[in-house]
């Protein structure tokens, strides 16, 4: 019996040890090398691939990523940083309103990457402090099958023949759709009655876009609010999906992605930015579906060019200021509190 | 002999171990009613307010009884009738339901609760059949809201209930029924008269852990609750802590955490009630072998309908999952072509969150279930015999503070490991680090253990150590040599019991992981909240394989020893 | 009451799945046990006796033959005959007494009744005088929880015979009992027996319980019918080696067939149907009674019974006695045990008087056998 004992108290030490040796470690002078760890709500399969392949070009280095919906994100990293520590080095995540916090708090970390010349200069935020990789819309998607004949805007969501099928992510998880609300909300021609009418034709809220998009594949909705490379992703595998730019404006999603002073391993963290900008980063952004903001990489075949996209306009100051009441109402309306 | 003489050395164990009792169990639930009840350290109501009719959780509070409620009476009334069936009846295959009824339970609840979205969701494969066999317009069944949720908790939890009634089944003396027949009973009136209400101490038993652990539950109604509206205190206290905008989240989450609480605490005291009670069920003496009840003409049919049960309720979900994995993308036809091992690849290759949430869950689980396992074993032995009073005495305190827990719904534990933890104490930071979800599981999970080995002990006569002692051997010594090889398969065995759950633990993880420390239970779901399904399904395979291993391994141990 | 009939029952156990025994639990069993006879079923745990007990209750069916009580065949597989347990009008004591811990006496004992749909007026009278007639009166309001196990037992006696049932089964009902209690039961349950004139099966492994209370006996064995008859019969004249092991304290001693005897042997002339044998043992001669001596011709391999009351210690050297030595003497209160080794090695039992001298370790001693019975080697 003494070796079992023995043996199990063994093994607790040695798990202990495990642990404990999982330290990271400082970069050596000179080379890049050491691990930063990315705080994102990008898609976990398309970061994953930057994320290799700048391990790949720069031996030795590991970026570890952290993933979670923006709104479930952005309390983690408030809640480590009141509780005094943080492990992110890098934030890269749907809410601009929040970068500016961050940008005029001293939080975020001012960088310059080589490669922000080569990047129209309205990507470059709160003087270098935060930077756009690639351009998001959110945009209205359908299953063509069951919408052969296409839909054209945000009015179409609304639209009593597709009661009960439209689906949409919640803005408890999706910075994307909490972007979205304060558009419309502070928009004459949306308001909250758009969300009552939403809610009325039985909008199905949940989630993330990633599990919208599956879903209008799927066929389980008929149409719904994704990302546009999210839709473009289905498409290239052959799904039954089709999606459009709304007529009336489609959402522009910011993503800005910066280094937080905080951060221990500021060189490798800007390095990382800066392949995210470079030529190599961007054609694998763009691989996976999304606009490049490199002016030397060529827009794909397919993608609409950003100067052709109508967007609405977004008041970061309004969202910055009312995000718990837009929230709480949005909550309400839909019954998911 | 038992000393009078004290140690100091022992003395100062005691106190030690009473220390860390305090620090680890006792602490943070205090802390939890602290913060349940204050705001910014001032006493306050608020927190609470928000379950009564009119606050913003009332409707939670009202879900999650519905849930337990309604999961209760379905899980319970299958299981009566399935122990019956395999305890009682001649029906063909008993022993191969029996197993694979229990199944649902080792299987991850969120898991579950993503596979029969592949069947009941608005395109799963269950929907289109009938939408097909009945020429519907739209799918008959909706696997979000209420009903899903219950439906599936029920699901989740049956086996529990239906093991417990099994093995009452197979004590009860079955005279009891055959005297009532020949007094002129059919065989149902006299199950009606004599066989439940005898039963019905178990039965109480085991609604009680259906309930409550039905109401505890978190992925289940994650998955399926919150995207049909349908929200319950769990979901509710995962919202307040994982985002942000309300600055008393934290108190309300305590605050509801604390009604979990009492649930878990009624319910384990009604639990003890309904032991108590049984036992005049088993009665003194031999009782006559049980002949089984024959079916007669209906055994082929019972089996038929047994069999259709375990393909339609346990083997499709996974075997929908399994479908998911392989295809390419969803939306496309079922054709060789669209078919594809890439994501199973993906997951081992090209995620490095699932290695090293795989490798973090697997450290988790084999730490804590030796950790476990190995305190229980010095609890008993020193509990029983031990050869100072005060080390006993120290024994017993551990046995029962470590028992506590048992009641308490994990997510109150979390958020109990929260409140407490959030701040260095003593020097120690626990919170966002590896240490914070060890300590909690050990809360959790520790009683597993030491209820083995305590039944272990209990099983084996007393005399076969008192022979040894007569032998020469003193107390340590026999116990070492005698007592322990005859419970090491039950060591064995609480091992395994300890670790499966805490492999694949979600409730507890999701509010106590932090960047780097993730468990496979948390990347499965974030992946699965994600969207990104046929990935999940590719781990959630992965994770069902990895579970029905250890089962078998598990079984083969304790048949092996019982030489059944 | 009634009388029972078993006619060619053979029964092998399902393969349900849990117990794969495919040794036939009863063969080719056939008895009739007459109307307010108690009759007792006696064997060895296993030999098939509560097989056959529960197969008269109607829990199970049988493979072949057919049980018949009074003139209703209530179990045959060449018709599809199988009267369930609740139609067959029997009344059944249980081991374990199965007395509902969850009712009343009263209520324990009126169930039959209530399911028989009795006018809830006329149960109360019943029940009492059923109370009244195995002496629990008294006890109606109490649970069962409150009662010794003799009370208990008792119950549950009183609710088999509420109904008037055509026959009482007991399965082994005093085993639970300790031995002044099982002492007293016995008288109790036999004169409850004469006094209601019941039809009583009765299932028992103690030979001495069913010697004391039963009309007649079958021995049962691996399923067959060992032999049947009186109590008297079968200690007199145990039919098979079996037989005459199981009742006890019987010495079994074997050896060639010497040849018939016609000399009348020591002590008193009993009558013996069939013949008489001597067989050679323990450089001697034997001589038992034989009920088929045209089985045993002179040479053959023969096996005598012994039952210890018929062997008397001698004084070494007494005309008529084989020579043996003690092994071991045990003082019984009524009585001495002495243990004898012939001088072929073979064991005797012998009785001896309590004012007898008792005899030490190796004393060379003369056995006096006053009557043995003689069957063939192969009657085992």
């Amino acid at each position: 019996m003494q070796k079992t004992i023995v043996f199990l108290v063994l093994t607790v030490f040695v798990a202990a040890f495990a642990m404990a040796s999982g330290a990271p470690e400082a970069a050596p002078d000179g080379a890049l090398g050491g691990k930063i760890t990315l705080y994102t709500s990008e898609t976990l399969t398309d970061v994953q691939l930057y994320a290799s392949q700048f391990e790949k070009l720069n031996p030795g280095t590991t970026v570890e990523i952290f993933r979670l919906g923006t709104t479930e994100l952005v309390a983690r990293l408030l809640a480590e940083q009141e509780a005094g520590e943080t492990s992110a080095d890098v934030i890269w995540f749907a809410d601009m309103a929040l970068f500016g916090d961050f940008a005029a708090n001293g939080d975020l970390l001012s960088i310059d990457p080589p490669e922000a010349v080569n990047i129209p200069a309205q990507y470059v935020y709160f003087g270098g402090k935060a930077y756009e990789t690639r351009l998001i819309y959110q945009v209205v998607a359908y299953n063509t099958n069951l919408i052969p004949g296409g839909v054209r805007g945000w009015a179409d969501l609304i639209e009593p023949q597709w009661r009960g099928k439209v689906g949409s992510a919640s803005p408890f998880s999706s910075g994307a759709t909490l972007t979205q609300a304060a558009t419309l909300v502070n928009d004459d021609r949306f308001g909250w009655d758009f969300y009552e009418q939403l809610a009325a034709n039985e909008a199905v809220v949940s989630g993330g876009n990633g599990g919208i998009a599956t879903k209008i594949a799927s066929g389980e909705f008929a149409l719904g609010l994704t990302i546009d490379f999210m839709a473009r992703a289905q498409m290239a595998q052959g799904a039954p999906v089709g999606y459009v730019y709304q007529e009336e404006g489609s959402l522009y999603v910011p993503t800005p992605i910066g280094v937080l002073s905080s951060t221990g391993n500021p060189d490798l963290a800007e390095a990382f930015v800066n392949y995210l900008l470079s030529v190599p980063g961007q054609l694998q952004q763009a691989s996976r579906g999304y606009l490049p903001v490199n002016r030397n990489v060529a827009l794909p075949e397919g993608m609409t060019p950003a100067d052709d996209i109508g967007i609405l306009t977004t008041d970061w100051e309004f969202m910055r200021n009312n995000r718990e009441e837009i929230l709480t109402t949005f909550g309400e309306t839909f019954g998911i509190n | 002999m038992r000393t009078s003489t004290v140690k100091p050395g022992t003395v100062a164990a005691f106190l030690a171990a009473a220390a860390l009792l305090f620090l680890l169990y006792i602490r943070p639930f205090i802390r939890l009613g602290l913060i349940a009840f204050t705001r910014d350290g001032i006493f306050s109501w608020e927190n609470l307010r928000v379950i009564l009719p009119g606050g913003s959780d009332f409707r939670a509070l009202m879900n999650s009884l519905l849930t337990g409620t309604a999961t209760t009476l379905i899980a319970v009334i299958i299981a009566i009738v399935l122990a019956y069936l395999l305890a009682r009846t001649n029906v063909p295959g008993a022993r191969f339901f029996s197993w694979v009824f229990v199944v649902p339970y080792f299987i991850p609840p969120f898991i579950t609760a993503f596979a029969w979205t592949r069947l009941f969701g608005p395109v799963g494969y269950y929907n289109r059949f009938l939408v097909w066999l009945f020429h519907l317009s739209e799918p008959p069944i909706s696997i979000y809201g209420a009903g899903g949720v219950i439906a599936v908790s029920a699901l989740y939890t049956f086996p529990v209930a239906f093991l417990i009634l099994r093995k009452a089944m197979m004590q009860m003396d079955s005279g009891l029924e055959e005297s009532a027949r020949i007094s002129g009973a059919s065989g149902i009136r006299a199950a009606a008269d004599i066989g439940i209400p005898t039963l019905l101490p178990s039965i109480g038993a085991a609604a009680v852990i259906v309930f409550v652990t039905s109401v505890s539950m978190f992925g289940i109604p994650a998955i399926l609750g919150v995207p049909g509206r349908f929200v319950v205190l769990t979901t509710r206290i995962y919202a307040y802590v994982g985002s942000f905008g309300n600055p008393w989240g934290f108190n309300i989450a305590a605050g509801l955490s604390l009604v979990l609480l009492v649930t878990g605490a009624l319910g384990l005291r009604l639990q003890q009630y309904f032991i108590r009670h049984e036992r005049f069920v088993t009665v003194s003496g031999k009782s006559s072998a049980a002949t089984p009840v024959s079916l007669g003409r209906y055994r082929w049919p019972v089996f038929a309908a047994l069999l259709l049960a375990t393909i339609a309720g346990v083997f499709a979900p996974i075997l929908a999952i399994l479908v998911t994995a392989v295809s390419r993308a969803l939306g496309l036809s079922f054709t060789w072509n669209n078919l594809t091992l890439a994501h199973f690849w993906r997951v081992f290759s090209a995620m490095p969150v699932v290695t090293r949430a795989l490798g973090n869950s697997v450290l988790l689980g084999v730490t804590i279930s030796s950790l476990s396992s190995a305190v229980a074993i010095v609890v008993v032995f020193v509990r029983r015999f031990g050869a100072q009073r005060i080390a006993r005495i120290g024994a017993r305190l551990t046995d029962f503070v470590g028992s506590v827990p048992y009641a308490v719904p994990g997510m109150a534990i979390g958020i109990a490991m929260i409140v407490t933890w959030i701040r260095p104490v003593l020097g120690v930071r626990l919170y966002n680090t590896w240490w914070i979800l060890a300590v909690a599981y050990l809360v959790r999970f520790m009683i597993f253990p030491m209820r083995s080995v305590d039944a272990a002990v209990r099983a084996v006569d007393g005399s076969l150590v008192e022979a040894a002692r007569l032998s020469g051997a003193s107390m340590t010594r026999s116990g070492r040599d005698i007592l322990f090889p005859l419970i090491r398969p039950s060591v064995v065995s609480g091992w395994i019991l300890v670790f499966m759950p805490a492999l694949t633990e979600l409730t507890l993880s999701i509010l106590l992981y932090s960047p780097g420390n993730e468990t496979i239970g948390v990347t499965a779901y974030n992946i699965i909240q994600e969207g990104l399904l046929p990935v999940a399904s590719a781990l959630a395979i992965i994770i069902i394989v990895l579970v029905l291993l250890a089962d078998l391994a598990m079984r083969r141990i304790t048949t092996a020893a019982e030489g059944l | 009451m009634a009388a029972i009939s078993i006619s060619g029952v053979h029964k092998t156990y399902e393969d349900s799945g849990r117990e794969k025994n495919r040794k036939a639990a009863l063969l080719d069993v056939s008895l009739s046990i007459r109307d307010r006879e108690f009759f007792t079923l006696l064997g060895p745990s296993g030999c098939g006796k509560t097989t056959l007990l529960r197969s008269i209750a109607g829990f199970f069916g049988i493979d072949s033959g057919s049980i018949a009580i009074g003139d209703r065949t209530v179990s045959d597989p060449s018709t599809g005959t199988l009267v369930p347990p609740e139609h067959r009008d029997l009344g059944m004591v249980f081991q374990s007494y199965a007395v509902w811990p969850h009712m009343t006496v009263a209520e324990n004992v009126g169930y039959p009744l209530k399911i028989r749909k009795v006018a809830a007026a006329r149960i109360g009278a019943r029940v009492d005088s059923a109370l009244r007639q195995v002496q629990l009166t008294g006890l109606a309001g109490r649970y069962p929880a409150q009662l010794s196990g003799g009370q208990q037992q008792r119950v549950a006696l009183a609710r088999s015979l509420v109904m008037e049932p055509a026959a009482l089964l007991l399965d082994e009902p005093l085993s639970n009992l300790d031995a002044r209690l099982r002492a007293e039961m016995r008288f109790e349950l036999k004169e409850l027996q004469q006094r209601l004139g019941l039809t009583i099966v009765y299932v028992t492994h103690d030979q001495e319980e069913a010697l004391a209370m039963s009309d007649r006996i079958a021995v049962m064995s691996e399923g067959r019918l060992v032999q049947l008859g009186t109590p008297q019969e079968i200690h007199r004249q145990p039919a098979s080696e079996f037989v005459a092991r199981f009742l006890g304290r019987n010495s079994i001693i074997t050896g060639p067939v010497n040849g018939p005897e016609k000399v009348p042997v020591n002590g008193p002339a009993l009558d013996s149907p069939g013949g008489r044998i001597t067989v050679a043992a323990g450089s001697g001669l034997i001589t038992a009674d034989a009920r088929e001596p045209e089985r045993l011709p002179p040479g053959s391999d023969a096996i005598v019974s012994i039952r210890y009351t018929a062997a008397k210690i001698l004084e070494s050297g007494a005309p008529g006695a084989l020579p043996a030595t003690i092994r071991v003497s045990t003082f019984m209160g009524d009585y001495w045990l002495h243990e004898v080794e012939l001088s072929d090695g073979q064991v005797v039992i012998a009785r001896g008087e309590t004012d007898e001298p008792s005899y030490e370790r190796g004393r060379a001693v003369a056995l006096q056998i006053s009557r043995a019975h003689v069957f063939p080697a192969e009657f085992r």
